[in-house]
């Protein structure tokens, strides 16, 4: 099965690495999507079919935190799953995010090892919030 | 700066450059760094938790864009607009900052990074970037960056 992704970064530069991480680690994709910002992410995720979501924390307009309250809020965003991709090491906040829904937590900078195996387990036996660094 | 954590930023600085670029860096004297007509890029972004504080990285615009060449994968003599470099420039910032927070302060405490900020530098603020006792100087493939964080 291809999926569609959507993934969430302010830098173009991060997406671009995700895009080509994902084609490298054979991860299979049919479309993906890419948005800015949590409130860009928000307008794709109502526009398009969207299986799985990458996204970061720090992101000018609206934060990966508050579109994560925002999905968990809409009865059918907050069944799509989300992996934060982030610069960030703290447990705690990783704590935080896994009580919000958050699937998994890659750290950058990742391999794209990481990243398929993440997607296996967020795809293939969600519910199993794992910290990946 | 207090040498343990000047220690630790080049430390991180060399990790990240590594793991997310294959670029091979190491610590200078700062005198050693000499550039002449040298077009400069500036990023810098803040950290708020129980500590606060700021993080900046100077580099060339040329290892800007050989900053992302690499982390995009594009082949030598292709070009990348400006804007990927500077984009590259911040996404390195985010995560030195975020790798050195845990290097210092452990996996506990949770920090607020700001969105980073790059803007281009004179010769001369390179200078005075370089002369600030906190700064470290540091080679990437032969070519000059400089660093400094403040806690």
């Amino acid at each position: 099965m291809a999926y569609n992704i959507l993934v969430v970064d302010d830098s173009s530069i991060i997406r671009s690495v995700i895009k080509k991480t994902l084609k490298l680690a054979e991860v299979p994709v049919n479309e993906l999507y890419e948005a800015e910002n949590g409130k860009e992410g928000l307008e794709r995720l109502t526009e398009h079919w969207v299986d799985l979501v990458f996204a970061d924390i720090n992101m000018p307009v609206m934060t990966g935190i508050e579109m994560i309250d925002k999905m968990a809020a809409d009865g059918l965003l907050k069944t799509i799953p989300v992996v934060i991709v982030s610069t960030e090491g703290s447990a705690t906040r990783f704590d935080e995010l896994s009580k919000k829904g958050v699937k998994a937590y890659i750290r950058k900078p990742f391999t794209p090892e990481v990243l398929r195996d993440v997607v296996k387990q967020v795809m293939g036996e969600e519910g199993h919030g794992e910290k990946s660094q | 700066m207090e040498k343990n954590h000047s220690e630790l930023l080049i430390k991180v600085l060399e990790k990240v450059l590594e793991q997310l670029a294959f670029m091979f860096a190491e610590a200078v004297e700062k005198g050693e760094l000499v550039g002449e007509r040298e077009r400069y890029l500036y990023a810098t972004m803040t950290f708020k938790g129980h500590t606060s504080g700021t993080i900046g990285i100077a580099i060339t615009e040329e290892t800007g864009k050989a900053l992302a060449n690499n982390i995009l994968g594009i082949e030598e003599g292709e070009e990348v607009g400006e804007d990927k470099s500077i984009d590259a420039l911040k996404e390195f910032i985010n995560i030195v900052c975020g790798q050195l927070m845990t290097k210092v302060f452990g996996e506990g405490p949770v920090f607020n990074l700001s969105v980073p900020e790059a803007r281009k530098l004179t010769t001369e603020k390179w200078e005075e970037l370089k002369a600030r006792p906190e700064t470290v100087g540091m080679m990437v493939e032969e070519m000059p960056m400089l660093a400094h964080v403040s806690f």
